[in-house]
């Protein structure tokens, strides 16, 4: 094999390490696009929090605080709802997620899930309580349950999907 | 941030000094967070203009990534027209007979209409004009239901004008780009629309609060309001051009009547945007009332054909 520069590996590394955050960012892309199905509006803030939980579990140095605060930013200026509101739930997730790594890294898948039932059920309160002090009513929380569920059922799919992506971002 | 150490002296000093770094950022985050929370409430247009300029450097790429995807609504949506031919025919051919007689009165009406609206002239609405736009972007989310356009500034959109799918207001533009502009679904909870029940002409407010079906506000106490009857736009705030239908009311329980709305919020692809401005209240304030409407209605006062 040829022998690779440093710097060659120096910039593939830095390429590697921003995967988790670009592939966030085109499933919310991916996510807003009109399909024209019932509910489509919940995905992409379902899939920035199971994408953020999944890398804040699995290779938290590479989800910091400030990836998940930017993509929480990209979801909330999208939306068009509160500004700031995902870039907090987020920021919160990943405090979770990292820091019961322990507890959810390298068990069966079905702990991975529960996890993630647990954090995203946070996630759901945090979103509703906020949201409704900043309208300043008491918002239907209906919606929230179903996008919980939603997230819940399509957490191992989205999960297999980032972990067929993770060997990308392994460092040469 | 701590720089990578090189000593070993140095890393069992920089370890915990990172910790706290790490630590200080995530609380300067969540900080600044709940300052943009707060800048939001107290500074929404500074905010919304922020997030306008944001969108529009988003809105190219939306467009062309959701080009492919309108293709292929429309792809199915031809297999399944193909598929159901034969009963669409046989339902439109009801709706036909059904529809010739309605035609026979509205021509009687609209005849009618016309000779007493010479006979009395009154103020004419202007007619609006009419901006076709795209669905690019099926934003919203949990607590907001609101949809991307394809048109902006530069293709007339301003904030607050009307939006229609189909045959059924659904909802307003509430921030414009010079290429894009967001468009506020009447289900959203800070969606407010001057409406009139139809028949009755009771004026209400329908409200959204993020459920499929907004509520009727502001109805008057007295006002008998049954299922199935239908709710229109009363172009009260001027904006909004009249008569537009809305919905139809699906249930009125303890006096809280709720509309079904006549979009189909899944199928909202394309939008007509509705350039409308009625003369603004204080224009006839300022020419005194029937001499300034008389103006402004005689250009366009001639009778539809």
């Amino acid at each position: 094999m040829r022998p690779v520069s440093p710097l060659t590996i120096k910039v593939t590394n830095i390429a590697r390490a921003g995967i988790p955050f670009a592939i966030t960012v085109l499933l919310i892309l991916a996510a807003i696009l009109p399909y024209g199905l019932p509910k489509s509006s919940l995905a992409a803030p379902v899939l920035a929090l199971i994408s953020v939980y999944y890398w804040s579990v699995f290779r938290p140095e590479l989800m910091p605080a400030g990836a998940a605060f930017l993509l929480g930013l990209m979801v909330d200026v999208l939306s068009g709802g509160p500004p700031g509101l995902n870039a907090l739930v987020l920021i919160l997730v990943h405090w979770a997620a990292s820091g019961q790594r322990r507890a959810l890294a390298g068990k069966s898948f079905a702990v991975g899930w529960l996890g993630y039932l647990l954090i995203a059920a946070g996630a759901a309160v945090i979103n509703w309580l906020v949201a409704s002090l900043f309208h300043a009513t008491v918002i239907e929380p209906v919606p929230l349950l179903v996008s919980h569920a939603i997230g819940t059922a399509a957490y191992p799919l989205v999960a297999i999907f980032l972990a067929r992506m993770q060997p990308l971002t392994q460092p040469a | 941030m701590a720089k990578g150490p090189r000593l070993t002296t140095l890393s069992k000093v920089a370890a915990p000094a990172r910790g706290v770094a790490q630590r200080f950022g995530l609380l300067l985050l969540m900080t600044a967070a709940v300052a943009l929370l707060v800048l939001g409430k107290t500074h929404g247009d500074a905010v919304r203009h922020l997030r306008v300029m944001a969108v529009e450097a988003v809105a190219p790429l939306l467009e062309v990534l959701s080009a492919p995807v309108s293709s292929a609504r429309h792809a199915i949506s031809e297999i399944e027209n193909f598929w159901y031919t034969n009963r669409d025919n046989q339902a439109l051919r009801t709706q036909v007979e059904l529809l010739a007689k309605w035609q026979t009165i509205a021509r009687n009406l609209e005849r009618e209409n016309a000779s007493l609206r010479t006979l009395v002239n009154p103020a004419h609405d202007p007619a609006p004009m009419f901006i076709s736009a795209r669905v690019i972007g099926d934003t919203g989310g949990l607590f907001v239901q609101s949809a991307l356009l394809n048109a902006g500034r530069r293709d007339g959109v301003e904030p607050g004008l009307a939006v229609t799918a189909g045959l059924g207001l659904a909802g307003r533009v509430v921030e414009v780009g010079q290429r894009s502009s967001r468009l506020l679904l009447l289900i959203d909870l800070n969606s407010r629309v001057p409406v009139v029940v139809e028949q009755s002409r009771h004026r209400a407010v329908l409200a959204g609060d993020n459920s499929s079906r907004p509520r009727l506000t502001f109805l008057p106490a007295n006002a008998k309001v049954n299922a199935g009857d239908r709710v229109v736009t009363s172009g009260h705030a001027g904006v909004f051009p009249p008569g537009l239908p809305v919905g139809i009311i699906s249930s009125v329980t303890d006096g809280e009547a709720r509309i079904q709305p006549f979009v189909d919020w899944a199928r909202l692809e394309y939008v007509t945007v509705l350039r409308y401005r009625a003369i603004p209240a204080a224009d006839i304030a300022h020419k005194g009332g029937a001499s300034g409407r008389a103006k402004k209605s005689l250009p366009d006062a001639a009778p539809p054909p």
